[in-house]
């Protein structure tokens, strides 16, 4: 909402600077985006009014002429390209040395003395574009007649426009009353009302219009006032400078008139054509079926019934609230008007101009929630204004319909709610100061020493106030939040949940963070392309999307972090030549699933993703750089589910996202929670990866999180006896799965650890064979083993080890 | 016949060995001369092994006389090494790296996302005043996002939450799910299933219909907090954010509250902290006030209360917002939303 200083002046007296106000305002509620400086670079000594006193034309030019200026006590002769001059205008006029926008570079520039086609013009008679007044640049500036000879223009026109970023809840600050009550609460000031007051002619409204509320739920007040012969012209200067401050083009008096008492009084009012209203009714109603309306835009719009349109006696003439319709529109003919102040319905309004896509000032207050006394208001001062601009005779008395008489329902405001909500008590009499400071009035109060109870009637403009919370708002923004005391919560703190699925994610970022891997986040919604790409389009789960996506690259929801993880892998692909890439990332994906009656419903789920490429390490001087494999990412897995304790499994996996041989099930409490494996070189083709091996993880959170509930830690005491080292070295057929050579190891009662510390193939080994090196501790809680002992079970062990896997020991057939 | 030894002989060889050993230099030097001399085919070895060819009447004395030589150099090679231990003790590859400008070996550092880490910074400033984390779902009902924080259907308030809409159709032909606007509807959802008291955190991420642009993201995080029990008041709340803002930015913050409107808290207001980069005297972080918004505030409105079965007579509560991005911008000087979720590891190893 744009509020010009000098017109908030009219109503408000106050002087602080533009700047102090809009601090002021801003920290009431109302928020000043910004501050427009009309007239900033205008010198009080280089931009002055002045008169034409004569037009010489130019001796070479014949567009050009040679206007003299008069100026208080000067006059400067000028040269001039603008046609609309005369003799007797008032013009504004910058000197030499004075700041202006210029036409060519569209840049503020420093005026200099010229010589245009053999004249020397030292000074020049301005446009409103190089003023910096609009961007009009045809033709120069007139003010009017009475503007005072040798004035700074900045004393004259200059002035401060707030920018207001008025919150839903303030309709009564679409308007500069509104706006003027804060700043009277503010300063202590009286808002002056303007003048209401007009003569009427003898000729009684009611013989003329008929006016009936059909849908009186849509539309709770109707007034109209009648005016004949006006006189429909341009607006005089005043009322077009604060209309185009405003931001409001202007048309006509008539139309002008409207929009300048609307954003006055915050009321919207809509002129029709008397003369053009057939059989001289008005219907308020509901749209019928199949109904339209062509709108004052040009546009023929179809009516639904929960619209709701003004009707003459044969069609509709206005979408109510909204925009006039072309068939009754104000025009250069039109002789008689008559004009509308209504209430209308908050929530129908904005409906309507949802469906219709059609948002004018109108609806955005009207979808806002106006109080119907507003109207009253309203219609007196424009139809004053009417008679006084456009001339005519107003029709005795004005139309005004509604349901029932509007009462102002009381609030009740107690000490009580002060302290309840703001934790502090406050004076009786600063409460009511600051309420009647605003409008309120206390219609009844009771006060016994700290405490009152006060009922309280809001003003007519204030349609936001409906509970005692809201009157403690008020009382709290106007006397400042700074003066509310600062505490802490003395209750009792509620009980926690250790399992959340919150601290179960930290946790695994901290675990891979730790272990040297980025985390990254993507955005939840995809494309079908992406989906595609990572096989998941045509799984089982459908995929779902956005009615309105943005764009068509952010239109499904992702219902695997594959793409995302994948993207962001490509994005970063140069990195690893360098220094290889591990990531995670940790997010939702989205699926449907079954509903409670059996149909289809969103639903989401956490999950991690990780992918790890290129070298193990960065690049480092005499480092002997590897690439990272299976096992890396395995060595990842386990170390996770070390430390979150978790028991796990790996079984062969059938993702078909895998190179075939290295992929696995990571398995959890015999419950598949994931997958491991590398990737295949399709899928680094969809996603322009690079071609080294690339390897990937994905477990489901959720899952995971269930089965480590409850789960603590135990020590596990030390072994007192000390415990003795073996070497095994084997050979074995190569398809025969460590893994269930070390199972078979660890069935052993006296070995407490096996690790694999070798694995061989080629010169020495069968072409067929393997080699495997384990490293055993044997140790018993009994007493320390004797080598004897040892001896035994090791040949055991071995011996069942050649039966089981067909192996034999290496140093055997060396 | 190998030459024959004399004592003039091992003279000559005593002098040389002394003579080169004290000359050397390094270790490599020092090594090889002992390899010269001691070594298994070295010369002190090689003449004792010729000692079979000497008259039987000196083998005796040259014995003596080489064994005198072989524990001199002994010592020698011992003194030496003793002597310039902290150099030639060294290898010349291992001198070579004596040079304490070398870079350290690099290693990969794990980092967390910026958003993941301000996301705990600031639920570790909430956790000492006695809350908890929890999260909700991204795709929300109508109902928890807007009505029950008394934001109707057909309501301009819903303007200030532009909103994508899942295109899922219920029953009645409706669309009921949309990407949560912001972290709010937990308030709906936390109440609706607990008794006071409430004191809880909600992280997570937020959706908006809006353009992108240096600092606007279609998704972004917030971090919400509701606190409601029996007579907490507007001055808990400002205990508790100004707590919160003195460990998020510095213990001398100053704190600022100014009117706002939302239209599930009322009274509603809009916090501001002053800014630490210019110390409040203007600067371009603050936009020349000297104060930065950090977050939404406001004493839970009645009607929230009510529409989840708590008593407004008996109850009351304080709820806050506030976005994470925007929070680590202002934390790290990060000038460009978008660098957050483009993952671009230039950005993110940096935190």
């Amino acid at each position: 909402m744009k509020i010009p200083i000098s017109w908030l002046k009219k109503y408000i007296a106050f002087e602080q600077e533009p700047q102090n106000l809009a601090d002021h305002l801003t920290m009431v509620g109302l928020e000043v985006e910004k501050i427009d400086n009309v007239g900033l670079n205008w010198a009080k000594d280089k931009v002055v009014i002045g008169e034409i006193s004569s037009i010489d034309v130019h001796p070479n030019a014949e567009r050009l002429r040679l206007p003299t200026v008069l100026l208080g006590g000067i006059s400067v002769k000028v040269v001039c390209g603008a046609d609309n001059l005369y003799v007797g205008q008032k013009i504004a006029f910058a000197h030499e040395g004075a700041e202006l926008l210029s036409n060519r570079s569209k840049k503020i520039e420093v005026l200099k003395s010229a010589t245009i086609r053999g004249v020397e013009s030292s000074g020049m008679v301005c446009s409103e574009f190089e003023l910096g007044l609009s961007e009009y640049s045809e033709g120069i500036l007139e003010l009017p007649p009475d503007a005072p000879i040798g004035m700074p223009l900045i004393d004259y026109l200059g002035d401060n426009i707030l920018d207001i970023d008025v919150t839903p809840n303030r309709p009564d600050c679409l308007s500069v009353l509104g706006v003027a009550h804060e700043v009277a609460a503010l300063t202590g000031g009286v808002v002056s009302f303007p003048n209401n007051n007009y003569d009427e002619s003898d000729t009684s409204i009611e013989s003329r219009i008929k006016v009936k509320i059909e849908d009186s739920e849509k539309c709770s007040r109707y007034m109209l006032s009648l005016i004949d012969n006006i006189n429909i012209a341009e607006s005089p200067k005043w009322l077009q400078d604060i209309l185009i401050k405003s931001d409001v083009r202007p048309i006509n008096n008539i139309v002008d008139i409207t929009n300048f008492v609307m954003l006055e009084y915050g009321q919207p009012l809509h002129a029709f054509d008397f003369d053009k209203i057939q059989g001289g009714q008005i219907i308020v109603r509901s749209a019928k079926a199949k109904e339209f309306i062509t709108t004052l835009d040009n546009q023929k719009r179809n009516l639904e019934p929960y619209m709701v349109v003004i009707c003459d006696s044969e069609s509709p003439i206005a979408l109510g609230g909204i925009m006039g319709g072309d068939k009754c529109e104000v025009d250069g003919n039109t002789k008689s008007i008559v004009l509308e102040s209504a209430n209308f319905n908050q929530t129908f309004i904005r409906k309507t101009s949802s469906e219709l896509k059609l948002r004018t000032e109108a609806s955005y207050r009207f979808e806002r929630g106006l109080r119907p006394e507003l109207t009253q208001h309203a219609l007196f001062r424009a139809t004053s204004l009417i008679k006084e601009i456009c001339g005519g005779q107003v029709a005795k008395g004005f139309v005004d319909i509604k349901l029932e008489e509007f009462i102002s329902k009381n609030v009740m405001l107690s000490s009580n709610d002060i302290s309840r909500v703001l934790g502090v008590e406050i004076d009786p009499l600063e409460i009511e100061s600051i309420l009647n400071s605003l409008g309120f009035s206390i219609e009844n109060k009771f006060v016994d020493g700290k405490k009152y109870r006060f009922s309280v009637i809001p003003p007519y403009w204030r349609s936001d106030i409906s509970i005692p919370e809201d009157l403690v708002e008020e009382v709290a923004r106007i006397r400042g939040y700074e003066n509310i005391p600062t505490k802490m919560i003395s209750s009792s703190i509620p009980s926690g949940n250790k399992y959340s699925i919150f601290n179960f994610k930290e946790s695994i970022r901290d675990l891979l963070v730790s272990i040297g891997m980025n985390e990254t986040i993507s955005y939840n919604l995809t494309n079908l392309n992406d989906l595609d790409k990572s096989g998941f389009l045509d799984k089982d789960i459908p995929a779902f999307k956005v009615l309105n996506p943005m764009s068509l690259e952010q239109e499904y929801f992702r219902n695997s972090l594959r793409p995302s993880i994948f993207n962001t892998l490509s994005n970063n692909r140069l990195l690893i030549e360098k220094e290889g890439v591990k990531i995670f990332e940790i997010g939702k994906v989205f699926f449907a699933s079954n509903g409670e009656e059996g149909n289809f419903m969103p639903s989401e789920k956490e999950y991690l993703v990780g992918v790890l490429q290129g070298k193990k390490n960065i690049d480092s001087w005499n480092t002997v750089q590897e690439e990272m494999d299976f096992f890396d990412a395995k060595g990842i897995i386990e170390h996770l589910f070390f430390k979150l304790n978790l028991d796990l499994d790996f079984f062969e996996s059938i993702d078909n996202m895998f190179e075939n041989e290295l992929s696995a099930n990571i398995i959890c409490q015999n419950d598949v929670v994931g997958v491991l494996g590398e990737v295949n070189n399709q899928i680094k083709k969809n996603f322009d990866l690079d071609p080294s091996p690339l390897l990937f993880f994905e477990i489901n959170l959720e899952k995971l999180n269930s089965l480590s509930k409850d789960k603590f830690k135990k020590y596990i005491p030390f072994n007192i006896y000390p415990g003795a080292y073996r070497d095994i070295s084997l050979v074995v057929d190569k398809n025969i799965q460590v893994g269930d050579i070390n199972k078979l190891i660890l069935q052993n009662k006296l070995v407490s650890e096996s690790s694999l510390v070798d694995l061989y193939f080629g010169k020495g080994i069968p072409e067929d064979k393997k080699s495997v090196m384990f490293s055993l501790v044997f140790e018993s809680g009994k007493g320390t083993l004797t080598s004897n002992q040892i001896e035994k079970s090791l040949n055991q062990m071995i011996k069942k080890i050649e039966r089981k896997f067909g192996a034999y020991l290496r140093s055997s057939k060396d | 016949m190998s030459e024959v030894l004399n004592i003039e002989k091992i003279g000559q060889i005593t002098d040389n060995a002394i003579s080169e050993i004290s000359k050397s230099v390094s270790k490599d030097e020092i090594s090889n001369l002992r390899v010269k001399y001691l070594g298994r085919k070295g010369i002190i070895p090689a003449l004792l092994r010729s000692i079979r060819d000497v008259d039987v009447v000196d083998r005796k004395i040259f014995g003596q006389e080489l064994n005198v030589l072989k524990n001199n150099l002994e010592e020698l090679f011992e003194e030496k090494i003793n002597q310039n231990k902290e150099d030639l003790y060294l290898s010349d590859k291992e001198k070579s790296l004596q040079d304490i400008s070398l870079p350290g070996r690099k290693k990969n550092v794990g980092t967390l996302h910026p958003t993941s880490r301000v996301v705990r910074e600031i639920c570790d400033a909430f956790l000492p005043m006695g809350f908890q984390v929890v999260e909700g779902p991204e795709i929300e009902l109508d109902k928890y996002n807007f009505e029950l924080l008394n934001i109707p259907k057909d309501h301009p308030s819903r303007d200030m939450f532009d909103t994508f809409w899942v295109d899922w159709k219920n029953d009645q032909g409706e669309y009921p799910l949309l990407m949560r606007t912001h972290t709010s509807p937990m308030q709906a959802r936390v109440m609706e299933t607990t008794e006071p008291p409430v004191r809880v955190l909600v992280p997570g991420k937020v959706f908006r219909y809006e353009a992108t642009d240096a600092s606007h993201e279609w998704h972004f995080f917030q971090v919400e907090g509701l606190a409601v029990d029996r007579g907490i008041t507007f001055a808990d709340l400002k205990g508790t954010v100004y707590e919160f803002a003195r460990t998020i930015f510095g213990s001398d913050r100053k704190i600022r509250f100014r009117c706002d409107y939302f239209p599930f808290v009322e009274p509603g207001v809009d916090v501001s902290i002053d800014c630490f980069i210019c110390e409040g005297n203007g600067c371009r972080v603050c936009g020349k006030t000297g104060w930065i918004e950090i977050m939404g505030a406001g004493m839970v409105h009645p009607k929230v209360l009510s529409s989840v079965g708590y008593d407004p007579e008996i109850y009351s509560g304080f709820a806050f917002g506030m976005g994470v991005e925007r929070i680590a911008m202002l934390k790290y000087g990060i000038e460009d939303i978008r660098l957050f979720y483009s993952n671009d590891l230039r950005f993110l190893k940096q935190f």
